[in-house]
């Protein structure tokens, strides 16, 4: 009888192991957002050391063509998902309340004249490192806490440089990170 | 002291479906499936019963014009989980079964 009872845990032990393992796939958006804000922000440094006056205009290009892949991706990805876990819920709120944040940050500080860039680096360091922690990615924290200490140097630093501060802080934190976690599912597959 | 173990549960294929749905928000049923390695028809009829008995929610739907099946677990499940592997641990350990740990 203790032989049976024991099965059945190692089997309720073994189901949770492996359901608690699964989230899905959303290494596209990290890759999409930090390469579309790596290019941007390299983009509008070289416009602005060429004097140029529409150095801005490549960001309203590039993110909401950002935005539309996301929407469009997820939308592709939610049809074939089989499952939705508890990581994917929790990511979820993070990257809203995140994206949230970014919005009031870059609308209200830019209203009043202040540079929103070494705040967004700082949120995006939040979000990534809370993300890897769920998904159990150290790259991805390792590259979040980065984005903290870059975000502080980003006060320090001329508005321009700040930019590049930006891209090294969405290379560390979104791109490679957004890299390994899908050679991650690749493998998986 | 031996404590009833859940007949609901105490069967190899709903524990198992009840300890994946424990971990995850919600399943589609080809996840069950390929997680349990059982076969549709029985997965089905347990599903069954773990609904008849209030311990999930199934969503029926269509997706892509093939039919849908979502499952959750409820409030009610989660409880007799919790309780049944409680009593389990009697079994193995019977000090933590009569709730002393």
């Amino acid at each position: 009888m203790e032989n049976n009872e024991q099965q059945h845990l190692a089997l309720i032990a073994e189901m949770i192991h492996t359901a608690r393992k699964e989230y899905n796939d959303r290494s596209f958006i990290y890759l999409t957002w930090g390469w579309s804000v790596c290019i941007a922000s390299l983009v509008q440094f070289i416009l602005i050391k060429m004097g140029n006056s529409y150095n801005g205009l490549v960001w309203a290009i590039l993110m909401p063509v950002a935005a539309v892949v996301q929407i469009v991706g997820l939308a592709l990805k939610k049809k074939t998902e089989k499952v939705c876990t508890h990581i994917d819920r929790a990511s979820g709120y993070i990257w809203t309340a995140v994206g949230i944040s970014l919005g009031i940050v870059l609308f209200f500080m830019s209203v009043r004249q202040m540079n929103p860039l070494p705040i967004v680096i700082i949120l995006y360091g939040v979000g990534t490192y809370i993300s890897g922690g769920l998904m159990d990615l150290t790259p991805m924290k390792a590259g979040g806490a980065s984005c903290w200490v870059i975000g502080a140097a980003a006060f320090y630093v001329n508005n321009e440089y700040v930019l590049l501060l930006l891209a090294l802080s969405v290379i560390l934190s979104y791109i490679i990170p957004g890299y390994i976690l899908k050679s991650r599912f690749k493998k998986n597959v | 002291m031996f404590r009833e173990l859940d007949p609901v549960l105490h069967s190899q294929l709903r524990l198992a479906i009840v300890s994946i749905l424990i971990s995850v928000q919600e399943a589609e049923f080809t996840f069950l499936k390929e997680k349990t390695k059982a076969t549709s028809g029985n997965l089905s009829v347990q599903l069954d019963k773990l609904k008849t008995e209030g311990y999930i929610d199934i969503t029926k739907s269509f997706r892509n014009n093939y039919p849908l099946t979502v499952c959750k677990i409820t409030p009610r499940g989660i409880n007799a989980f919790a309780t049944y592997v409680e009593h389990l641990k009697g079994y193995i350990n019977p000090a933590a079964g009569n709730g002393s740990v």
